[in-house]
């Protein structure tokens, strides 16, 4: 074989390589346009600080917004009187909030403080590792997954978004799912 | 040579029909500007005991211990007591802060003279804002 058509082979080789890891990596933030990459949200059950169990399958044809927080995070505490806001706003058209405390354990008292301080009008659940690790690890704070009435993964955002944002991907979320 | 260039520009053409980046396609919320970090906590940066120091304790102790706080066009810069106390204080909430929040600039400066000691938080666009929104009591002014 010509040594220049091995190198070009080589290349064509090494170009498509690349792109294939480029596409499996932006597979794991589907987008609700995709249906073919959306997976399903895995399903938990955790604790309200009152003691409630609280099923993500108890939210089934409704669009979820999934908030994992901690008290300790700023950009979770910037984010959150703004899901207040989206909540009382949405709320009638079938859109669910649940924030998930990923708080270090024996920190309910902090927790239950800060909501009461924001005036938190969604469910706040207590996450643990478990549900984290089902949701990618949930090793940084806010992340936020868009759950559609069917039970799918609709896009999802790590790091602080602007309350415009989530509006906006609420609004599609809600016109997906009529 | 031809030959090369036409094999590299098939490939890429291949490879783009082939395996299209999906990032356009994610929902507004996932976007982000490339080459930012993302304003996020990182939880794995500090065990539950420093978290809980940090939180807790250095900082409610140094943002009582300010003793002036300067506007910045991307931040906030706050004055501290030259003394070795505050400077270890300092330093090291500074450090657990840049692991926590990776987003920030953190800069500490001995002023010379024996002058003040300068702890500034700034960072890229947002991030004065993000001060605003989350560290009240950090930009309060001192009394």
């Amino acid at each position: 074989m010509n040594p220049r058509t091995m190198v070009a082979g080589g290349l064509v080789l090494v170009i498509a390589i690349i792109m294939y890891g480029a596409a499996r990596r932006s597979t794991a933030l589907p987008g609700p346009t995709n249906s073919r990459q959306s997976r399903v949200a895995p399903d938990f059950e955790l604790k309200t600080l009152d003691g409630r169990v609280v099923k993500l399958s108890d939210f089934h044809h409704k669009a979820v917004v999934l908030n994992f927080w901690a008290t300790y995070c700023g950009p979770c505490r910037v984010e959150m009187p703004w899901l207040v806001d989206l909540y009382r706003q949405y709320r009638s058209q079938g859109l669910e909030i649940i924030g998930v405390s990923m708080d270090d354990d024996g920190e309910q008292q902090k927790v239950a403080d800060f909501i009461r301080e924001v005036g938190v009008n969604y469910t706040i659940v207590l996450g643990n590792h478990a549900v984290g690790d089902a949701y990618g690890g949930a090793r940084f704070l806010p992340q936020t997954f868009l759950i559609d009435p069917n039970g799918h993964i609709a896009g999802s955002a790590t790091g602080m978004k602007s309350k415009s944002d989530f509006e906006i991907a609420i609004k599609e979320l809600l016109a997906n799912a009529q | 040579m031809k030959a090369l260039f036409v094999l590299a520009i098939s490939a890429i053409a291949v490879g783009t029909f082939a395996f299209p980046p999906t990032v356009n396609q994610q929902t507004r919320i996932s976007q982000q500007k490339k080459g930012e970090s993302p304003f996020v906590c990182d939880t794995m940066a500090l065990t539950p005991e420093i978290r809980k120091r940090h939180f807790d304790v250095l900082g409610p102790m140094l943002v009582s211990m300010r003793t002036a706080v300067r506007e910045l066009p991307n931040g906030y810069e706050f004055e501290f007591p030259n003394d070795e106390r505050t400077y270890q204080l300092l330093t090291e909430w500074v450090f657990q802060e840049s692991q926590c929040c990776p987003f920030f600039d953190l800069d500490v400066r001995l002023e010379r003279e024996r002058g003040a000691l300068v702890m500034r938080a700034t960072g890229r666009e947002g991030t004065k804002a993000f001060i605003q929104n989350d560290a009240a009591r950090w930009i309060q002014p001192v009394k």
